[in-house]
């Protein structure tokens, strides 16, 4: 397998986990609006107000994250040589940042977050690796020329 | 399950970083970098996982249920509202979460009441209290506090007493403006041996009605299981149950229909209620009422029977003197034998405040019978108000944008918004207090929480009135100068009104000081407070008050000892210093020299002409005349509490 094959593969990937993760983070979106239409208690009700803000970051960082992954499949060409490294943190970036928020919105109570926002911080770190990997890769095709 | 979700998901993120290909930078250290975290995460759901929160079972539950809903519900369509609600002091009737609610800020607090220490302590999170109840049993207490009552100017502490949710009050209480602790008991214009704070359940029994929305007592002798739909008075207690609306409208197309149609039949708008009706809602706690005989039992278990919508008589008696013998009011006598004495003038009108509706319902403004111009509540006041309002001025009595002036009454005598026409009806400066339609009309003449209110029976003032029942007239409580002899004149020459007869021996004395000397203690209370009142002391003048104030600060009554200081600081200058170091709550034989140094600071400096009204010669106090009036005081035993 040479390396244009390899990150054929790879760019194949990120599309399909990019655009099959905006389809399901866009549904989530419509759920949330659901909600809002049939005046959920569950999501609306003072009480609740940080699992709407949870979910709804959930759903930010999911529908963001998707596009992120569109970006690397479009980006991966301009690299030196395929960022494996930045590939495997936006995937589990991917998983952690909206996985935290939405469990953490499931039983978050008196203001406070639920347990499952433990998986956020490690989504953030993968995402900050992630990113600056892409960045790094980039930089070195730059330097070759 | 939660805490393996995440921990499922922990090791999807990580995964990728595993299946990294040999040759990948660093590989190793990935996989342990991952491998950390993952394991990290996974560790932390399962030991952080909070338990499952378990009701609360020393303190009355909130419960919702039968059909209500909570106020936590409504926001989702009526923010607005909600919000003016919850800067209301409605809101915060009855407060659980302590730390929050309670103002003053300590670690450890030793008060005294009456000689004896009660000790306040934070353990924790949780504020405890620590006392001796005197000649009770269980003597000893040191429980937690569970609640706090009030928010707008006292705040009562209520600890558990350990038999179910019964709970007691801390005999304490924190004065909110004055920023100091006092006897529960000296809050209210109570007998001087009168120390005791309401027996353990108190909340259970009564103050849950109007402190909570949709209250069941669901106590007896044995066991006490008080439940609320939600503590502090919400948007239900005024709207009614709201989960059948709130079920109507969670469909969109139902909702945009009602919208469109303009009414929602699925809850009561109180303000579009005819005006009895809707006066009733409020008056389901701002009245004295008892619930009817047939409704007693029942009520032990599902609470209050009355919803907002429905005819409040039926389910209560709006009590007047005029049903002193109806079943339900000897009940209330049993229970409490100044019933009748603690709440109303000898006429019959409200003397407690917090009473309005019984007082709006003996008001000619309601009692018309025209239903398109009859007043009730929500012509002046405003549950939500005006969009521009300010809610930090609003929420101090909900009155509605310009209701603070004459607009209020105008808005049926429109002939009176005109400045000639109205100076012409009150023979005062349309600017002055004079013409202020409330300062004639609605005079402060009840009293509660320390201070006063004014009358929600409209009337005009009377003479005739006074003498028959004690109660002031709205001439002399800004003219406190004045003796009834001047009142009734310029009430005959000014409005035609036919001549009292009055008593010959102090006829010509200012009202003011027969109040002061002569009055009962709820007299007296009003009296020293009138003192206070800027409207009176601009027509009455200020430089003879101390003399009067300083002989209130041994009276019997801590609630005028109170009053009469408080005035008397506000006087300023020398008396106001000779004040200094005064307790109101100190013995009588301590605190008679401070009223004698302030009298003496007063002698000093006044050189005011004599006013025989006011028993003052040129040299100061007629002594004589004084002391005749002071020894007519009525000691009768007073009770004015809530």
């Amino acid at each position: 397998m040479n390396l244009d094959d390899d990150v054929r593969r790879l760019v194949r990937r990120h599309l399909r986990f990019g655009w099959g993760s905006l389809f399901l983070f866009a549904l989530l979106g419509l759920g949330l609006e659901a909600l809002h239409a049939l005046k959920a208690d569950a999501y609306l009700a003072v009480g609740n107000e940080t699992r709407r803000l949870l979910w709804r970051l959930g759903h930010a960082h999911g529908a963001v994250l998707a596009l992120a992954h569109l970006g690397f499949a479009a980006s991966l060409p301009h690299a030196a040589r395929p960022p494996r490294l930045g590939s495997a943190c936006l995937f589990g970036a991917s998983v952690a940042l909206p996985g935290g928020f939405l469990l953490g919105g499931i039983d978050a109570r008196d203001g406070d977050p639920g347990i499952g926002i433990v998986l956020t911080p490690l989504g953030a770190l993968l995402l900050l690796v992630a990113v600056g990997a892409v960045w790094a890769a980039l930089r070195a095709d730059a330097r070759q020329g | 399950m939660l805490p393996f979700l995440t921990a499922l998901l922990a090791a999807l993120a990580v995964a990728p970083l595993w299946r990294l290909p040999a040759g990948a930078g660093g590989r190793r250290l990935c996989r342990v970098a991952a491998g950390a975290a993952a394991l990290a995460a996974a560790v932390a759901a399962f030991a952080f996982a909070p338990a499952p929160a378990s009701p609360p079972s020393t303190r009355p539950l909130e419960v919702r249920g039968h059909g209500y809903v909570g106020s936590a519900s409504c926001r989702a369509c009526h923010p607005d509202q909600h919000a003016s609600w919850q800067a209301s002091f409605h809101r915060t009737m009855t407060r659980v979460d302590v730390r929050a609610a309670l103002v003053p800020r300590f670690d450890r607090l030793q008060l005294d009441w009456f000689g004896a220490p009660v000790l306040l302590e934070w353990r924790g999170d949780r504020l405890w209290t620590r006392f001796e109840r005197r000649g009770r049993s269980p003597a000893a207490v040191e429980r937690p506090i569970e609640q706090i009552t009030g928010s707008h100017h006292l705040q009562v502490l209520w600890y558990s007493t350990g038999k179910g949710r019964e709970l007691a009050p801390v005999p304490l209480c924190y004065h909110l403006e004055e920023g100091l602790w006092l006897p529960l008991t000296a809050a209210f214009v109570l007998p001087p041996d009168h120390q005791d704070p309401p027996e353990p359940g108190a909340w259970s029994q009564s103050c849950h009605a109007c402190h909570a929305t949709n209250a069941r007592p669901r106590f007896d002798a044995d066991h006490n299981d008080t439940e609320v739909s939600e503590f502090g008075i919400a948007c239900e207690a005024c709207h009614g149950p709201g989960a059948a609306h709130a079920a109507a409208n969670r469909e969109p197309l139902a909702r945009f229909q009602r919208r469109r149609q303009g009414h929602d039949d699925s809850i009561v708008d109180p303000a579009a209620l005819p005006p009895a009706r809707s006066a009733q809602v409020c008056g389901q706690c701002h009245a004295v009422a008892v619930v009817r005989q047939e409704h007693a039992e029942a009520w032990r278990e599902h609470g209050s029977p009355y919803r907002p919508g429905l005819d409040l008589d039926a389910s209560h008696l709006i009590v007047g003197r005029e049903q002193r013998d109806a079943p339900e009011v000897r009940r209330e006598l049993r229970h409490n034998p100044e019933f009748f004495a603690s709440s109303f003038w000898s006429d019959g009108e409200v003397r407690l405040s917090g009473r309005e509706y019984n007082g709006l319902r003996r008001s000619p403004c309601y009692t018309h019978g025209d239903r398109t111009r009859q007043l009730d509540c929500t012509t002046c006041h405003r549950m939500h108000p005006e969009a521009a309002a300010d809610l930090a001025t609003w929420r101090d009595d909900q009155l509605g944008a310009g209701m603070r002036g004459n607009a209020a009454c105008t808005q049926c005598h429109g002939a009176l918004a005109e400045p000639a026409a109205l100076a012409a009806h009150t023979r005062h400066a349309p600017d002055s207090p004079g013409s202020l339609c409330y300062d004639c009309h609605m005079p402060h003449t009840s009293f509660g929480l320390m201070k006063a209110s004014r009358s929600h029976t409209i009337t005009s003032p009377s003479v005739q009135a006074e003498l028959a029942t004690g109660r002031p007239n709205a001439c002399n409580q800004c003219h406190l100068d004045r003796s009834l002899r001047w009142t009734d004149a310029a009430l005959r020459a000014n409005w035609g009104l036919v001549p009292a007869t009055l008593p010959e021996d102090d006829a010509d004395v200012a009202a003011a000081v027969r109040w002061l000397l002569a009055g009962d203690a709820g007299q007296r209370t009003l009296a020293a407070w009138s003192l206070g009142w800027a409207p009176a002391r601009a027509a009455a003048g200020t430089d003879w008050m101390a003399p009067y104030l300083a002989r209130l600060l041994d009276d019997p009554y801590y609630a005028v000892r109170f009053q009469a200081a408080r005035s008397l600081r506000s006087l300023g200058g020398a008396v106001a210093e000779a004040l200094a170091g005064y307790d109101f709550l100190a013995p009588e034989a301590a605190a008679r020299p401070v009223g004698e140094r302030v009298a003496a600071a007063w002698r000093q400096h006044y050189q005011g002409p004599p006013r025989p009204a006011l028993l003052l010669d040129a040299d100061g106090l007629q002594a004589a005349a004084f002391a005749r009036q002071f020894a007519r005081r009525d000691d009768r035993r007073v009770y004015l509490a809530e």
